[in-house]
Parts: structure tokens; sequence; C-alpha cells
């Protein structure tokens, strides 16, 4: 239909016979005169011109039924994504039902800054050296680092742990402390319910009662 | 067999009840008002369900769950909604057009309810079984614009405004392809009547039997008469992100209600009409061939009721309009108008044009 539609427009417009006319006076061009050539030359250019609009036309319409056809198929690659989400929602969903399933079926990222642990091993012992450079990097103050001076067994004075107090009230999760620590003794927990209702509350102490800091080998028993 | 009993039986029984008791007079005038009230409670019946739906399929859509707090599955959740709208104070702001203001969701609504006088429901069950029963809807449908312009232009307020003309804009435009679709079916049935049409359909739906250009007649009427609805994607008149809420911003509580309800009864009226016109409406579906299985097939598709048919067929429709809102982006207004002017209707008319050649030719089935 839309080929017709072009035909008739064209012939009306008398292109189509101009340009077939002109078709058949290509036909005959043969070499002979100078003059007569050359002026067939013309009108071989004008054959191409009218060549060119005939292809500009079919072009835009082929142009206009390649939009129309790309439209739907974006369109139809849309609604499929869509329905995929739609029939297959129950794996899909992503949504946590969070008060409902905080005992069963909830998970929270490793990555989640929660709040900040001294781990300690199974000997009760951790990897803290009291150096205070996490207490330094704390932009908001939030460690507090008590250190204390004891006597070792062959008489030296040794500042270790006393107490590590962490302010969870003005903690902000930067990283900045675990960042700053050169002896990875504290990382991030990834839990995160740690409203309470009094905000005394919320100061820990880290260390546990008891613990101490935990040995490195000598070079003696790396050796062996 | 459940099957036997249809509402024509209902209808009669009902008619020799009033008759019976009543002059012929009131039983006609009472059993106006009685269809009247039976169409809008299974219209409001059918809202219900859908803006649950909608909540549900926009969810299930974005990986979300949807409502799912009151009641089993969130299904109370819009009873809910309703109390809390029937409980808020419906004011109008100072200098609007206070009469206009307070007439434009009463209007919009009556001529959405208007457009349901020549459905057919089920065989039989027509409330005015008119011979130009398609012609009345198209009517009608474009009648619509009449209450958002009027809500629009008396809310004093330019975002209700541009939000009322942009509607205008959009369903002048998108009228003429949504009519030209329709006469794509009519031409197809050779009748303005529903009932007509639906009968017409009995071996089989136009969009089966219609061939190419039925297909592309329902495509191209699903997509304006998705605008006619000012739903997304072309929801411009509501764009909240640019005009609030576009013309109803000023409406509060119940009013508001009305334009929401409006929506709502609107899409279903258009999926009623395009169900009607290509996927005939309460017909089963049968296939239009004469060997003996596709016989026991149509024979078996007989005993699916009528009413499951149709608002299968309704709610099937309404899917696709909610399925295109969660979907697609929301045009521009230049963008809408260049999809009407540029696309749609030139492929209308070449599409109604094929379809004549089927008709005369007799090429379709």
């Amino acid at each position: 239909m839309f080929c017709i539609g072009i035909y008739s427009s064209l012939k009306k417009t008398g292109e189509l016979n101009l340009y077939s006319s002109l078709q058949e006076e290509k036909l005959n061009i043969k070499p002979g005169s100078n003059g007569t050539n050359s002026v067939k030359l013309g009108k071989c250019h004008l054959i191409l011109a009218q060549k060119k609009i005939k292809n500009k036309q079919m072009k835009s319409l082929f142009n206009y039924i390649k939009e129309v056809i790309y439209a739907f198929v974006s369109l139809a690659k849309g609604l499929l994504l869509t329905l995929r989400y739609f029939i297959t929602i129950k794996k899909v969903n992503i949504t946590e039902e969070y008060p409902n399933n905080r005992t069963t079926t909830i998970s929270v990222k490793e990555r989640f800054y929660g709040e900040v642990v001294l781990p300690h091993n199974e000997n009760n012992e951790h990897k803290c050296t009291a150096c205070t450079l996490c207490q330094m990097a704390c932009p908001n103050n939030s460690i507090q680092i008590i250190s204390k001076q004891i006597e070792t067994e062959d008489g030296k004075k040794k500042r270790v742990l006393d107490k590590w107090v962490y302010h969870l009230d003005s903690c902000t999760f930067c990283y900045q402390c675990i960042d700053a620590c050169p002896q990875d003794a504290i990382e991030m927990k990834n839990s995160f319910e740690l409203s309470v209702y009094d905000r005394t509350k919320l100061i820990y102490q880290l260390n546990r009662p008891g613990s101490k800091l935990k040995e490195k080998p000598t070079v003696k028993e790396q050796q062996s | 067999m459940i099957s036997m009993i249809e509402f024509t039986d209902i209808t009669a029984w009902i008619h020799s009840l009033l008759l019976s008791v009543l002059t012929p007079t009131w039983t006609y005038i009472v059993e106006l008002a009685l269809s009247g009230v039976t169409a809008l409670v299974v219209l409001l019946v059918c809202v219900i369900i859908m803006v649950y739906m909608e909540r549900k399929v926009a969810g299930f859509m974005q990986l979300r769950w949807g409502p799912n707090r009151v009641g089993p599955y969130g299904i109370f959740q819009v009873i809910a909604d309703v109390i809390k709208l029937l409980l808020k104070e419906s004011f109008s702001p100072n200098r609007a057009d206070k009469v206009m203001f307070n007439i434009a969701p009463a209007l919009a609504l009556c001529v959405s309810l208007m457009a349901l006088a020549p459905i057919s429901w089920a065989p039989g069950l027509t409330m005015w079984d008119t011979n130009i029963g398609i012609l009345f809807i198209t009517a009608i449908s474009s009648m619509g614009v009449i209450g958002i312009l009027m809500a629009g232009w008396s809310s004093n307020n330019k975002y209700s405004l541009i939000g009322a003309m942009r509607s205008g804009a959009q369903i002048v435009s998108y009228e003429l392809s949504a009519g030209l679709s329709i006469i794509t079916a009519v031409a197809l049935a050779g009748t303005l009547s529903t009932n007509g049409i639906i009968q017409s359909q009995a071996d089989g739906w136009w969009i089966l039997k219609g061939q190419i250009p039925a297909i592309i007649a329902f495509l191209i009427y699903v997509i304006a008469s998705t605008a006619e609805c000012n739903r997304a994607p072309f929801d411009l008149a509501e764009a909240e992100s640019e005009l609030t809420a576009g013309y109803h911003t000023e409406y509060a509580g119940m009013q508001f209600g009305i334009f929401y309800l409006n929506e709502y009864i609107n899409m279903a009226i258009v999926s009623i009409i395009a169900s009607t016109l290509f996927l005939g409406g309460w017909m089963p579906f049968h296939l239009p061939f004469d060997y003996p299985v596709v016989q026991t097939f149509n024979h078996i598709m007989d005993f699916i009721p009528t009413w499951m048919w149709f608002f299968g067929k309704m709610f099937l429709i309404i899917f696709f309009m909610m399925w295109f809102r969660w979907t697609f982006p929301r045009l521009r207004i230049d963008q809408l108008l260049k999809l009407e002017w540029k696309y749609l209707l030139p492929i209308s008319i070449v599409n109604l044009l094929f379809a004549a050649v089927i008709i005369v030719l007799h090429w379709h089935l």
C-alpha cells in the first residue's frame, strides 16, 4: 500500500515519467560528437539525481517501518522483563520482611558496617597492642584506649591494653579505625540491631576481662 | 448442569415476580433502577478487585510484595483506603469556582457510567440493547475529558490547568486512532450493536478471524485506550513529578476518591469494549474450522460459563494495561503527540484500508 502511494505521488509530480524517458535516452548514448555527448552526460547526472530522490523517499519509508518494528521489539523486551519478575516473584524478590524474619531467613551482607568488635581467640587473647592509632584516626572520639604499665618476667616494663572503650553513641561507622589498625586487631561486624533505651548503655568495653595480648611467635619459633 | 441456568432465566424470574406484585409501569421503573444498581455494584466490586490487583501487580513487577499488612495478603487494604477517604474532609480552595469544583468529579463519573448502557454483559443481558451501541460508546468516551477540564479549570491552580489541558490534547488526539480501530472491528462484524458484534464472533473471535488487520487494530486500540484513560505511560494529565497530581491536585477526601474510582471505571469500560470488539465479549473461545476435533473443542469451551469468559477477558486486558504502566516510562507531551499523529493514525488508516480489502474479498474466516 505504501509503495502504491509513493508510486502515484511520483507519477503525479511527473518525476517518474521524466525518469523513464531519461532512462530510454541513456540506453541510446553512443560515442559520437562531443557536444551531444556532453548534453547526454548532463542528462545522465539528472537521472542519477532522480534516482537519488527516489532512493531517499524509499529510504525514509523504510526507516519509518524500521522504527515501528524496532519500537515494538524494544517495548516487548521491557514487557518480557517485567513479566518474568511478575511470574517468578517468589524467587527474585529481594524484600526482607524484617521484623517477621529476624530470627529465621534474614540475610545481611558481610560488607555491612554494623559495630566495631575486638575479636578474641579461644585462649582469651586479642591482638591489640594499645598503640592508640585507632583512637587518633577516629574523627569523633568514639574510641578511648586506656593502657597500663606492667612488668614482664624478665623485669622489662611494658605498656598493655587495660580498657578498649567504644562509644557506640557517637560512632558514625566510618571504618577509619579498622583502616588505621596496624595489627588488624579490630573489625566490623554486620550486626545492626544496636538500639537501646538508655544511651549510657551504648558505651562498651571491647576487651574481655582477663584477656591479654596474643604473643607473636618469636624468630626462633618461626624458623623451627 | 450449572450452565443450564442462564442470566435470561433470572431476569425473567425477577420480571414475573415484580409483575405479580406491582403494576406494569412500576415494574418498569423498579427494573430500571434495579438494573442500574446491579451494574454499578458489579462495577464497584470489579474496581475493588482492580485496585488490589494493580497494587499487587505493581509490587510484583518491581520486585516487591505489594500490600501485605491489612488482612491475609493485604486483601483488606482497599477497604481501609476507602474508609480513610470517606472520613477525610472535602474542601475547595479559596477563589476556586466552587460550583464547578464540586460538580466536576460527579460529572466525570456520570459520563463514564453512561458508557455502561449498551454493554452486553451476558447473552440477553443488556441494559440498552440498541443498534448503535458502539457509536454511543465512542461518542460518550470522548466526553470524559469534560470532567477533567472542569476540575482543572475551576481549581484556580496552574498545575491543575496544565494537567487538564494536556489531558484535553491527549484525548482529542487518541480518540482518532481508537475510533479507527473500532471502525475496523465494526466493518468486520457489519453491525454497530454490541450484541450483534458478539453474535458475529460465534465461530471465532475477530482477532483470529480478521487476520493481520484485526491484530493491528487490537494493538492500536489497546494503546489508544490506555491513553484515553490517562494511564501511564500516557499519564501526563497527572504527571506527579511535574504537576504534583495534575487536574486533581486540589481535591481531597471522597472527591479525590471519585476521580480515582473514575480512572478504574474507565479502564474497566475500555477493556470491556476491547473484549467485545476483538475477543468476543462473553462468547466462549471457538475455532473457525469444521473438523470434528475442532467441533469437540468448541463444545468443551461452551461448558465454561459466559460470565467467566466476560470477566476473564476484561481482567486480561486490564492486566495488559497495568503491565504497560509498570514497564514503560512516561512520554513527554511532544512524544505523545508524535506517537499519535505520526505513527498510530497513519498506521490505523492504512490498516483500515487493508481490512476493507479483506472484507470486500471475503478473505476473513
